[in-house]
């Protein structure tokens, strides 16, 4: 021990090992590692490895993966919040939107084939109304109506998961199920949210739908909100539909590893913003073909299409259970309110579960689903095909008329269709010199308003959420027909609307 | 086939993930969570230990194998979310590792995840007394396991192994 | 009142069935309003749930959650690893050698199975072996009592059998916070004059042809109620949110939202395009973490300013039973400019001395709140629900709003039992009901959470809060409790996971404003027995909640 620089390294080592020794503990650690060394330094490495990644981890800063933040002080970001100035949540409206307001008819009292508008102050024959079968002012409905709130109260008070499925609706399920021929039947508590759920409910990432582009808007958002991947096929063209469905499957053949994946056409019975029909026949011919899933909205063909109303299955004589998923709305003829989805059980169960609009949603009141249910009921009896053949006619009638005007004012709606959309061929707007969409709004405005006055009739403009629109439908005045208006009225109707057509184009010019 | 390839979220993904809680992954913070997996570990050893004709240095490398893989098929294997979240699959083809903490690296439960197959390694090599079999199946089911949990692992899938297959549409 | 009672609990069990409950003769009993009690009964007299009041009577660790000893989280967390290892046991078997029960989640003839058998796992393991809790069918108004219709199953809860008996029960069950599901009354009266007068529907959307006289008149009284400029009215609750939220952000707006808002907002956030973010549950510390990082950071990728951002909070959350601090976030309103939307769904109606939701609780000028939201399916025993806002906002939605223009408008029967019900509230109608059926329910909703938390259970959410969840924890006691508690006539809603996190299982009370002190004096002995039986009263704060007042 004669060099003073070895015997500092030694004190200095000896004084370290003693220090370790004093932690508490560390007896235990020195003794581990003697242990584990059993002349193999290669293994003591690997641990030591170990170990010293574990507290590395341990001591590293969180951070998120994708993250490509600036890093700012605190300084910073205080005069960035003070900075940012946020737009308001709606912009300011122009002025056609301001027309759409104010020219939205209010109605006074009940609604009705006459109702009495605010406006005027007067009673109009009503063209504009879902009514299509007039048991709006159906005496029957209105007691049943009545005994039901004397048992019920009107809210149900609780979501149908937990305590508000109420025995009515039981029953009111049964009884669609059993009117369309399907295994069963779920009701929702709004008819617009319907069809947005049950797409939801089973399209979903990496799924496919191929939807009509002339759907509604409901459907629309059910394809957007499903997140599955959407094609559009041209509107009511079955060579497209067929082209689109062969495009996919050549495709997937490309993909031979590609799991099966859930398919499905989405299409609308009675298309709200066009009033022709899909073809049914035809689209379950493809569906067998390609392997699809037909989900057919029908909330405008329900009660309204087929000999005893029982909508697109009816007319095309195609077995309900057929179709995968027929949803349907009671708000519109049955004058009640809500949705329902028919089909097998296990499309029914599964949306109990997992239709969104369903479970968390409040039920459907008790007394408007027992006027659904005795709505349904009538459809069946020689009453309710008397009113369905007195529809058929008086919008036979109507289209007859209109049909004489064919050089200003296109109909896209099919013969049978209760939904008449009448528009302005694009020729004759353009020598009319109207050329933007708001123009055209003005112009079929003024045609509506003139009716309503000059003539006393009740019609509207389709109205749509322009800028959410995928596939934006032109301009339209849409009148819908009622069975319990008789053939005079209606013709009077029609022709009245016929003259405000022409006299409309000829002021342009 | 590839060897390494990155799972990829677009954005309405990324933007469905956020929007609300994932019940899924959430409980891995939860109190309870952390005891109930060394609780988890003891059962094992117990299990193992009580078993006759196991010796104790079976014992441990068993309880370690099975915990490693127990949590290998937990955390890395099993993708998506097992009950209806109602946000169209917004995890499908991701691990439940992948989903803890909305996917931000070196959390505490992440770090306290990763730590206990270390731990629970050195504790079982020790006692196993250094035994070669032993100790090389205890590393390759700790080592394969800690590769799976590395930041730099996030959302890569090995051999096209739970990736997402291209639908071309 | 309220103290001490445990030991009455203990020295009266005999007493469980007191409480008569004529099983039949429902009419008597749904009419609790009507029948006045003596005097020196009227505990509730004055009673108000308020801000003010709450401060009174709060306890410092009332903003926690309480958690349960360790023994309760392990043995569930264990549960679940037991539950989840016979759903995989269940599952090997039935794909193999149950095909037709398991038909549906498999591919056949070429189509695809029509839903993933991994995302119903929990569905299928959990939720479907204990149906018998949920979605139990009932009948008649779901007031003070519920008529449920008795079931039976021999598969297993697989099918359901009816025996054509009803079972009567007292109603926990049931948002029916002020008691107006009633079938009889003055709004009943009003219904049926409109039924009469204006038929059950309006035919037809808002923007064409279905807007009533009605519609407007509603619309005016509601937004006077609320105390801002003008109404919407939406014919479903669930819509209210889901087609409005799309109409006011879009692309490059920022939505932040609580972790635990309902589905329906969470549905409207995401068809509006907007980027999405959430905060910790009612924690505006973390609130005012994500503003901070969101508004300096700015969009994703770009870093261009968000266009703007929209806070969608809800006034009460039904499943937690907690109150939105708003008061709070008006402050950090002020100074981040972002938007505030409130979804009063449960609140309105059921909160606050005047029962106007959130903003009346804590004296909260409504002018603050950009966006308020509600439903009438709770509080006013309708359906439907109503946005208020400025003028021009609602100017906009009647254009944009989802429901206004495309869905079916509000039916009149509805229109009117809301009408009807808000005049009560208000105190138009000149008999002070609607001042009464709110002190009620301040009251009620006081006393039983009072009471089972001094009881010694685990009670989530604010003192003043007609929801009451009490935890329970492991799975076992989810369907234990429910079956336990009708089986002593008490209807009781049971919630497990996936709908609540894993651990904190639950049972969810609704108190409502037509209960009696002796219908929840039962209410408290039936729980105090049930949770006895399955071991719930594990909180640890009970000595301290001994001295509380109600």
């Amino acid at each position: 021990m004669d060099n003073p620089v070895l015997y500092a390294i030694n004190s200095t080592f000896s004084t370290i090992a003693q220090s370790i020794q004093a932690v508490p503990g560390s007896g235990i650690a020195v003794n581990y590692i003697k242990n584990s060394y059993q002349n193999d330094p290669f293994r003591v490495v690997l641990e030591l490895g170990l170990a010293i990644y574990a507290v590395k981890y341990m001591l590293s800063k969180k951070y998120r993966i994708d993250q490509n933040d600036v890093q700012l002080t605190e300084k910073e970001i205080d005069e960035l919040i003070a900075e940012w100035q946020p737009e308001p949540l709606v912009q300011t409206l122009s002025d056609i939107q301001r027309m759409e307001l104010e020219k939205t008819q209010v109605i006074i009292g009940a609604q009705g084939p006459k109702p009495k508008v605010q406006s005027s102050g007067k009673n109009l024959l009503n063209l504009a109304s879902t009514n299509y079968l007039g048991y709006i002012t159906n005496e029957d409905l209105k007691q049943t109506a009545i005994e039901t709130l004397h048992k019920y109260g009107v809210g149900s008070c609780g979501p149908p998961g937990f305590y508000g499925t109420l025995d009515v609706h039981i029953e009111l399920e049964k009884n669609i199920a059993r009117y369309l021929g399907t295994e069963s039947a779920i009701i929702y508590a709004q008819g617009f949210s319907t069809i947005a759920s049950v797409i939801s409910a089973f399209a979903k990432r990496g799924d496919i739908i191929v939807v009509d582009d002339g759907s509604n808007f409901a459907i629309q958002k059910g394809t957007q909100i499903s997140r599955s991947n959407i094609k559009w096929f041209k509107h009511n063209d079955m060579a497209d539909l067929e082209r689109v469905l062969e495009s996919i499957r050549v495709e997937s053949l490309a993909h031979k590893k590609r799991p099966l994946t859930r398919r499905f056409i989405v299409t609308e019975g009675l298309f709200q913003n066009y009033g022709d029909i899909a073809p049914l026949n035809k689209i379950m011919e493809l569906k067998h073909k390609y392997k699809y899933r037909v989900i057919l909205d029908e909330s405008n063909s329900f009660g309204v299409l087929g000999k005893t109303g029982r909508g697109l299955t009816e007319l095309f004589n195609v077995p309900a259970k057929d179709v995968d998923m027929i949803v349907g709305s009671m708000a519109n003829t049955l004058s009640a309110a809500g949705g329902f989805c028919a089909g097998p059980k296990e499309v029914v169960d599964h949306q109990r579960l997992s239709g969104q609009a369903f479970v968390f949603s409040a039920s459907i009141p008790a007394m408007l689903t027992v006027c659904a249910s005795e709505a349904i009921n009538i459809l069946s009896t020689p009453q309710g095909e008397k009113l369905l053949q007195s529809l058929q006619d008086n919008a036979a009638t109507f289209r007859a008329v209109i049909l004489g005007a064919s050089q200003w004012i296109e109909l896209s709606s099919v013969a049978g269709s209760p939904i008449l959309h009448l528009r302005f061929p694009q020729a004759a707007l353009t020598t009319a010199g109207v050329h933007t969409r708001d123009e055209e709004k003005m112009l079929l405005q003024e045609i509506v308003d003139e009716v309503a006055i000059k003539d006393g009739v009740l019609i509207t403009r389709a109205k749509y959420v322009d800028r959410q629109e995928m596939h934006l439908p032109r301009v339209s005045i849409r009148v819908s027909i009622c069975a319990t208006h008789t053939k005079k009225e209606v013709e009077k109707a029609a022709q009245a609307v016929k003259t405000a057509f022409g006299k409309a184009l000829s002021r342009r010019k | 086939m590839t060897l390494a390839s990155m799972y990829k979220v677009d954005y309405v993904q990324v933007l469905d993930q956020h929007s609300q809680m994932n019940l899924n992954s959430s409980w891995v913070n939860d109190k309870g969570a952390w005891m109930t997996n060394v609780i988890i570990i003891i059962f094992i050893k117990f299990f193992f230990g009580i078993i006759p004709g196991i010796t104790p240095e079976l014992s441990w490398t068993l309880t370690t194998l099975t915990y490693n893989v127990g949590s290998y098929i937990m955390f890395h294997a099993v993708t998506g979310v097992p009950f209806e979240l109602f946000s169209q699959g917004a995890y499908d083809g991701i691990t439940l590792w992948e989903q803890i903490d909305g996917g931000v690296q070196f959390t505490a439960t992440r770090k306290y995840l990763t730590t206990v197959p270390i731990v629970l390694f050195l504790l079982s090599t020790h006692y196993t007394h250094y035994a070669p079999f032993a100790f090389s199946i205890n590393l390759l089911a700790t080592v394969i396991n800690l590769i799976a949990k590395l930041p730099s692992m996030h959302q890569v899938r090995l051999f096209d192994i739970n990736q997402k297959v291209d639908t071309g549409l | 009142m309220g103290k001490g009672s445990r030991s009455a609990v203990a020295t009266s069990p005999v007493s469980l069935k007191a409480t008569p409950l004529s099983s039949q003769h429902h009419a008597k009993f749904q009419e609790a309003l009507s029948v006045k009690e003596p005097k020196e009964k009227l505990y509730w007299k004055g009673f108000s749930s308020s801000f003010k009041n709450r401060a009174l009577f709060k306890a410092h660790y009332d903003d926690e959650m309480e958690e349960p000893p360790y023994f309760y989280l392990i043995t569930t967390y264990l549960s679940y690893i037991i539950l989840s290892f016979f759903g995989h046991v269940r599952d090997f078997y039935g794909f193999r050698w149950n095909k037709v029960a398991f038909a549906h989640l498999m591919p056949s003839n070429g189509y695809a199975a029509l839903t993933s058998d991994w995302d119903s796992f929990w569905t299928r393991n959990l939720k479907r072996r204990i149906e018998d809790c949920f979605a139990v069918p009932t009948t008649l108004v779901p007031g003070r009592t519920i008529n449920m219709l008795e079931r039976v199953t021999n598969d297993y809860c697989r099918t359901f059998q009816f025996t054509g008996r009803l079972k009567e029960a007292v109603n926990l069950s049931s948002y029916n916070y002020l008691g107006f599901a009633q079938s009889t009354g003055p709004c009943a009266d009003a219904v049926e004059e409109i039924v009469h007068s204006y038929g059950m529907s309006s035919c037809g959307t808002r923007m064409e042809s279905g807007s009533l006289d009605l519609h407007t008149k509603t619309e005016e009284l509601v937004a006077e109620f609320v105390g801002k400029e003008a109404a919407l009215l939406v014919s479903m609750g669930y819509a209210t949110n889901s087609t409005t939220i799309a109409s006011l952000t879009s692309k490059g707006s920022l939505i932040i939202s609580d972790e635990l808002n309902h589905n329906s907002l969470v549905f409207g956030s995401r068809l509006s395009g907007a980027y999405i973010r959430v905060f910790k549950h009612n924690d505006v510390a973390d609130l005012e973490a994500v503003l901070r990082d969101a508004i300096s950071q700015g969009q994703p990728r770009t870093h261009r300013p968000w266009k703007n951002i929209l806070l969608i909070v809800e006034g009460l959350y039904s499943m937690e039973g907690s109150i939105v601090k708003l008061p709070e976030i008006v402050e950090l309103k002020k100074k981040y400019k972002f938007h505030l939307y409130v979804d009063e769904a449960h609140s309105i109606g059921a909160i606050g001395p005047r029962g106007r939701g959130v903003c009346d609780y804590y004296g909260v000028d409504p002018k603050h709140i950009d966006i308020l939201m509600g439903t009438f399916t709770k509080s006013f025993g309708a359906a439907g629900g109503y946005i208020c806002a400025s003028k021009e906002i609602i100017d906009s939605l009647r254009l944009d709003n989802h429901s206004s223009v495309y869905g079916e408008s509000m039916s009149p029967i509805i229109l009117q039992q809301i009408y009807t019900s808000m005049w009560s509230i208000m105190g138009r109608d000149g008999t002070g009901a609607g001042q009464e059926r709110l002190s009620r329910l301040a009251w009620n909703a006081r006393y039983l959470g009072s009471n089972l938390r001094k009881l010694g259970f685990i009670i989530y959410g604010d003192r003043d809060s007609p929801v009451i969840p009490l935890l329970l924890f492991n799975p076992a006691k989810i369907p234990a409790f429910s079956r336990e508690c009708r089986k002593r006539d008490l209807a009781v809603v049971v919630v497990g996971f996936p709908a609540t996190s894993i651990v904190a299982s639950r049972a969810r009370f609704c108190v409502s404003a037509s209960h009696t002190k002796e219908d929840l004096d039962f209410v408290l002995r039936v729980v105090s027995e049930v949770g006895d039986l399955l071991g719930l009263k594990m909180s640890s704060r009970q000595a301290l909640e001994a001295g509380m007042e109600v």
